[in-house]
């Protein structure tokens, strides 16, 4: 028999990878305002940085805005700052809207669909501002080995969040994926979180073989996915209390909330 | 016993009670490449539990790689097995009406479920939703599984929920936000089948996605297993 309680833990969960609004690839049903809250609520789910669809390739002041009225709406969502990496002065707008007259959690960087390269120079403000600021950048995939040392060396004071790569490991492949979290274990201001739509069976433990917890963030890719798979799979894998704490929220609180 | 990691019945029922699973339909991985005898070789593996049930795979007999039809209904009869699960991409056998007809006019005549596993390797991918409806309209007394159908399905299963009432959805690999809420909803529960994708992906994944889909606790035990005791029980070999 299995009972919710299978799932439950007594601290508050955080997600550091979300999103809303509507999609063009597919349906998202209930990705916005109070239908959005409830179903984060209703995953358990305290608090979750958010990157609107809309701004994820180029209408990112489109969707500051949207997300700085759904943060002072709902506890639950925080803001991801989206730049635009083709124009350099929005760039510096965005930023002061984002984390001078609002309260963002950090940045989302999105290269495939801004169609630039990971090291695109119209990105390099926002970098330097992560790095003064000490805000962290949650990159979609991140860039190469060579250039996340760089980054890493380069902006120290920045935490380098790349989305997805706990996630597609799967305690066997030894390719590039292997290669990046090798760096994510030895860099200290480089992480990674466990967003994607691939579970695999005891995924969370064999990631944990490979990379201390202390450098994995839960995320969960809402809307874009149904948060409950990786919540799942994080909240019954067979992980000491204290990777499980880590995971869903000490980390978070360490990256998002600093001080 | 998809993965060739857990090649025994012991070691997946091992997994199983540690998620507290306590049944599941099972297809052998040397019968998805066309071993002869291979499903015959899982039903004598399962005699030894109850918990395990026999799911035969095959593809259009001509060539002589698969028994015929009725041949096959006859092994899975002796075998215990009640369902039957195809890869039309993986067997590279589009779903062309003319290839598959004989074997389901036969699947048909018995309601055995047909479980339709397209080998979806990401949620992108293309599945072949035309083949799937064809399928669905002509044999509409034949219960129709889409299996791993990804986050990206909705476009195609509102449509075809809609129209086919004998399509059914296999839960391992839906994801859509709020997905299994909106479909219970707006169809019923009775369409959704709590699939594991066990051994290879992890249970606990589409389980806690059930368990905290805010639907009511029948339509969760429906899918859970209310729902494939039925179409289990409803087939006639």
């Amino acid at each position: 028999v299995i009972e919710s309680s299978d799932f439950a833990v007594d601290f508050p969960i955080k997600d550091i990878h979300g999103h809303c609004g509507t999609f063009a690839t597919f349906n998202v049903p209930d990705a916005q305002g109070a239908k959005l809250d409830a179903v984060i609520r209703q995953n358990g789910i305290s608090e979750v940085c958010i990157a609107p669809f809309i701004g994820l390739s180029c209408a990112c002041a489109q969707s500051n805005r949207m997300m700085a009225e759904l943060s002072d709406k709902y506890s639950s969502m925080r803001g991801l700052c989206l730049i635009d990496p083709y124009d350099a002065s929005e760039t510096e707008n965005q930023l002061a809207y984002c984390f001078e007259a609002n309260r963002f959690a950090g940045l989302k960087f999105h290269p495939y669909y801004n169609q630039v390269p990971d090291d695109h120079k119209g990105y390099e403000a926002a970098l330097a501002y992560a790095d003064k600021h000490k805000l962290f950048i949650l990159w979609h995939y991140g860039g190469g080995v060579d250039y996340l040392r760089e980054l890493s060396s380069g902006y120290p004071n920045a935490n380098f969040v790349l989305a997805h790569y706990g996630t597609v490991w799967n305690g066997e492949a030894c390719d590039d994926t292997k290669k990046i979290l090798e760096l994510v274990a030895i860099l200290d201001n480089v992480y990674t979180d466990l967003a994607g739509s691939v579970c695999y069976l005891d995924a969370l433990p064999k990631l944990l073989d490979l990379i201390p917890y202390e450098k994995v963030l839960f995320g969960s890719d809402l809307c874009f996915l149904d948060a409950a798979f990786q919540l799942g799979q994080t909240l019954r894998a067979a992980i000491p209390a204290a990777a499980k704490y880590a995971i869903l929220c000490g980390n978070y609180d360490r990256i998002v909330n600093p001080g | 016993m998809a993965h060739e990691r857990i090649s025994n019945v012991e070691a997946l029922l091992g997994i199983m009670d540690s998620k507290g699973i306590d049944k599941a339909l099972v297809f052998s991985s040397f019968a998805k490449e066309v071993h002869p005898g291979a499903n015959e070789e899982l039903c004598s593996a399962l005699l030894k539990t109850d918990r395990l049930l026999p799911c035969f795979t095959t593809m259009p007999h001509y060539t002589g790689e698969c028994q015929s039809p009725l041949d096959m209904v006859e092994s899975m009869r002796l075998g215990g097995s009640r369902a039957v699960r195809i890869f039309p991409v993986h067997h590279r056998v589009s779903l062309h009406l003319w290839l598959w007809e004989e074997l389901l006019k036969v699947l048909c005549e018995r309601r055995i479920p047909l479980l339709v596993d397209f080998s979806n390797p990401t949620w992108s991918a293309d599945l072949d939703y035309d083949g799937l409806r064809t399928v669905c309209m002509n044999y509409p007394e034949l219960p129709v599984i889409l299996m791993r159908a990804s986050v990206s399905a909705d476009r195609y299963i509102y449509r075809l929920f809609d129209e086919c009432p004998n399509l059914y959805l296999d839960t391992s690999y839906y994801q859509p936000h709020n997905g299994i809420y909106n479909i219970v909803t707006r169809f019923s529960a009775r369409r959704l089948l709590f699939g594991s994708g066990l051994p290879v992906y992890e249970p606990d994944s589409p389980l806690f996605a059930v368990i905290r889909s805010g639907i009511g606790e029948k339509d969760k035990q429906d899918i859970l297993s209310g729902n494939w005791e039925r179409l289990w029980g409803e087939a006639e070999l």
